[in-house]
C-alpha cells in the first residue's frame, strides 16, 4: 500500500493537474478486481514510451492523458516491481496522489461488454520520429493511441479554438434571432443558432477527451478571457448588412479552413465530426448568400449597407486565415491542417472577389489587381488588429466575452434540472 | 405509371438533404408520393423529419427544381403534417449513409454506434445540432455520434442519460482506460 509519505503533496494541488484531493470517482475497476485506491504516477515521454512498450497492454497500470499512469494501490507493489525490472528503479517515477473512489454496476457491465478488446487496438510509438513515419503515411490517430504529448497539445489547442469560435459563432446568431427581419428570418436563425452551439458542444466533448482540459476548464478559461476564439467574433456588429457579411463571407471563411481540415486530419476523432459540420455549414452559406442577394438585389441604401459593411469586414476576413504558415508547423507537420494560411486565402480571394465583383460591390483594398496569370492578389495585409484581437483586447472583445459568460450563467438552472432529473432516475434505478 | 411520371419521381427522390449533402430526401423517407397528371403537373407530398424543420424552404425549391428539370410542366409540393415521419421510412442505403456521417439510425429498441457498432452509448443531449438528432458518446470508440430522433418514445439504449458523468473529461479518460486494462492476478 502507498504510504501517505510517498505522496507528493504539492503535486497534488498544481493546477495542471487532472486528479484533486477528495474528489470523488467511480471508475476504479480493473476486469473485476475492485479496488478503493488509485495512484498516479507522473512519467516523461521516454519512460512513457518505454513502459508501454515493454509491457503493451497488458500491464497492471493504466495509461492516463499524457504523462501518467495509473495503477489501483492493491496493484502498487507489483507495478514498482515491474517498473524496476523495465526500466530501472534509478529511473524511478514520481509519485503524484492517490484518492478513493466507488464502483458503480454500471462499469461492471461496461468492464464486461466492450473494453476488453479495446484497448488491444491501442498503438504506441517509440518516438516522435517514428509518430512522425506514421502520419506521413497516412495513419490516423485514434484517442486510445498512446500519441506524443506535443501532439495532443497541439490538436488540443487546434479543436479548442475551434469549439470557442463555433461557440461564440452562435451567441452572435443568437443575437439577430429577435432583430432579423420577418420570420422565415427568424427561423433561419434559431436554427443556425441551435447547429453552431451543438457544433462547439461536439468539438468540447472530442476536446476533453484528449484530458488536457477538461470540458468546464474550457468554458472557464474562455468566460475569463484566457482563451482564444477567431478574431472575427471580436469586432462589433453594426447594421443587419454587418450579420450578413458574417453569414456569408465570414462563414465562407470559415468553411474553406474547415474543408482544408477535412480533407486530411489525422485525428480521427476530430475529422468525423469535421465531416458533419462542414455538411451543415454548406448549408448555412446558401442562407447568407440568399440574404447577401436581397441586399444586392434591393434599393440604394441597402447596397450601400452591404458596402459599409464589406468595407468594415475585409480586413478582419483576411486576417481570418492567419498570418503566413512559418516553416516546421506542427500542424501541418502532423496533418492537422493539410494547407497553408496563405494557400487558404488566396483560394478564397479567388473564389469571393469576382462573385463580389458580380455583384457590383467594391473591395476595399486600392492595391487590388490581377496578375498576369488573371489570378486576384491582395495587398500587403497590416496584422496590427490581428493581434489585439488574438490578446482579447479587440473592439468588441470584452463585450462578447461578457455576454458568453452571462449566456451561461443565465442557463444555469437548466443545467441544474437537468442533473436532479438525472440523480432522480439513477436512484429510481438502484431501488 | 407512364415515363415522365416514373423520371419526376427519381429525380425527386434522388434530391439531397440541404444539411445531409450527399443523402437523398427519398432514402430518408421523406417523399410520401408523387403524382404527375397526363398534362404534366406534378403534386409533390413530402413529410418534414419535424415541424419546425429551418430546412423546408430549401428542400421545396430544390424539389421543385428537380421536377421541372425531368420534365414536369408545373409543380406543387406540399407538406404534411398529419401523419409524422418515424425514422423507420429511412431506407437501407439511407442508413448506410448516415453511419458514414456518424449518425445512427435505431433499430426498433436497438442502437449501435455508427462508426465501431458498440451499444455503449451515452445521451449528452437529447437535441444535438439538429433538432431531428440526439448527440451520444460512445464510450467505446470515444467518437461523438448523433442518433436520428421521431416524435415518439426514445429507443432504450445501455447508457442512461447521465450528463454529469461526462462533465469532466479526466473522470470519462480515466474510466475508459482503467476499464480497457487487464491486470495480471
Amino acid at each position: 500500500m502507498l504510504a501517505d509519505g510517498d505522496v507528493d503533496q504539492s503535486m497534488l494541488t498544481s493546477p495542471g493537474l487532472h486528479l484533486q484531493k477528495g474528489q470523488q470517482r467511480s471508475y476504479l475497476f480493473f476486469d473485476g478486481i475492485q479496488t478503493n485506491k488509485l495512484i498516479k504516477i507522473g512519467l516523461n515521454f521516454s519512460q512513457r514510451s518505454r513502459w508501454t512498450h515493454a509491457l503493451g497492454c497488458t500491464s497492471s497500470a493504466a495509461t492516463l492523458g499524457e504523462e501518467f499512469l495509473c495503477v489501483a494501490s492493491s496493484e502498487f507493489a507489483c507495478f514498482k516491481q515491474t517498473f524496476a525490472d523495465v526500466i530501472g528503479s534509478g529511473d524511478y517515477p514520481k509519485l503524484l496522489g492517490c484518492e478513493s473512489g466507488q464502483v458503480p454496476l454500471r462499469s461492471i457491465e461496461l468492464t464486461n461488454r466492450t473494453f476488453g478488446q479495446q484497448n488491444v487496438h491501442m498503438r504506441t510509438w517509440a518516438s516522435e520520429v517514428a509518430f512522425d513515419d506514421f502520419i506521413a503515411a497516412e495513419g490516423i490517430v485514434e484517442p486510445g493511441d498512446d500519441m506524443p504529448p506535443r501532439y495532443r497539445k497541439e490538436v488540443f489547442r487546434f479543436m479548442e479554438m475551434h469549439a470557442n469560435s463555433e461557440l461564440f459563432g452562435g451567441l452572435c446568431e443568437q443575437y439577430w434571432v429577435s432583430r432579423a427581419p420577418g420570420l422565415h428570418r427568424k427561423l433561419a436563425f434559431l436554427a443556425k443558432t441551435q447547429d453552431e452551439i451543438g457544433h462547439a458542444h461536439l468539438l468540447y466533448m472530442v476536446a476533453a477527451d484528449l484530458g488536457v482540459k477538461t470540458r468546464q476548464q474550457m468554458l472557464d478559461d474562455l468566460f475569463a478571457g484566457r482563451s482564444k476564439f477567431h478574431n472575427v467574433f471580436h469586432y462589433k456588429t453594426h447594421t443587419w448588412a454587418d450579420q450578413i457579411v458574417i453569414a456569408f463571407l465570414v462563414d465562407a471563411a470559415a468553411l474553406t479552413t474547415q474543408q482544408a481540415v477535412l480533407k486530411n486530419c489525422s485525428y480521427g476523432p476530430y475529422r468525423r465530426v469535421l465531416r458533419r459540420i462542414v455538411s451543415e455549414e454548406g448549408f448555412h452559406m446558401r442562407h447568407g448568400e440568399e440574404m447577401l442577394l436581397t441586399l444586392a438585389d434591393g434599393t440604394d441604401i441597402q447596397r450601400h449597407m452591404f458596402q459599409a459593411a464589406l468595407d468594415r469586414w475585409w480586413e478582419p476576413v483576411m486576417h481570418f486565415f492567419g498570418p503566413p504558415t512559418k516553416d516546421g508547423d506542427l500542424l501541418i507537420r502532423w496533418r492537422v491542417k493539410s494547407e497553408t494560411n496563405e494557400a487558404l486565402r488566396d483560394k478564397y480571394i479567388q473564389k469571393f472577389v469576382p462573385m463580389l465583383h458580380s455583384y457590383g460591390f467594391t473591395i476595399p483594398d486600392p492595391t487590388l489587381h490581377q496578375n498576369a496569370e488573371d489570378r486576384w492578389v491582395i495587398g500587403d495585409i497590416d496584422w496590427t488588429a490581428l493581434s489585439s484581437t488574438q490578446s482579447n483586447s479587440g473592439e468588441d472583445s470584452r463585450q462578447r466575452i461578457a455576454r458568453s459568460r452571462a449566456a451561461w450563467e443565465d442557463t444555469e438552472w437548466v443545467r441544474r434540472a437537468l442533473d436532479q432529473s438525472s440523480q432522480a432516475q439513477a436512484s429510481a434505478q438502484v431501488a | 405509371m407512364n415515363d415522365l411520371a416514373s423520371d419526376v419521381e427519381a429525380a425527386i427522390r434522388s434530391v439531397s438533404d440541404p444539411e445531409l449533402a450527399g443523402i437523398s430526401i427519398g432514402d430518408l423517407g421523406l417523399v410520401r408520393s408523387v403524382k404527375v397528371s397526363a398534362s404534366g403537373s406534378a403534386v409533390i407530398l413530402l413529410v418534414p423529419t419535424f415541424l419546425g424543420c429551418p430546412a423546408l424552404q430549401v428542400i421545396r425549391h430544390d424539389t421543385e427544381r428537380a421536377a421541372l428539370a425531368a420534365g414536369a410542366t408545373e409543380v406543387e409540393v406540399r407538406f404534411e403534417y398529419g401523419t409524422p415521419w418515424t425514422t423507420d421510412a429511412v431506407s437501407e442505403i439511407g442508413r448506410q449513409q448516415l453511419a458514414a456521417f456518424g449518425i445512427a439510425v435505431a433499430r426498433g429498441d436497438q442502437c449501435a454506434c455508427p462508426y465501431c457498432d458498440s451499444t455503449l452509448l451515452l445521451e449528452l443531449s437529447p437535441v444535438g445540432p439538429a433538432a431531428c438528432r440526439s448527440s451520444f458518446w460512445c464510450d467505446a470508440c470515444r467518437n461523438i455520434v448523433e442518433v436520428f430522433r421521431d416524435s415518439r418514445p426514445k429507443p432504450i439504449l445501455l447508457g442512461t442519460p447521465h450528463r454529469k458523468m461526462k462533465e469532466t473529461a479526466t473522470k470519462k479518460d480515466l474510466a475508459s482506460v482503467l476499464l480497457d486494462t487487464h491486470v495480471h492476478v
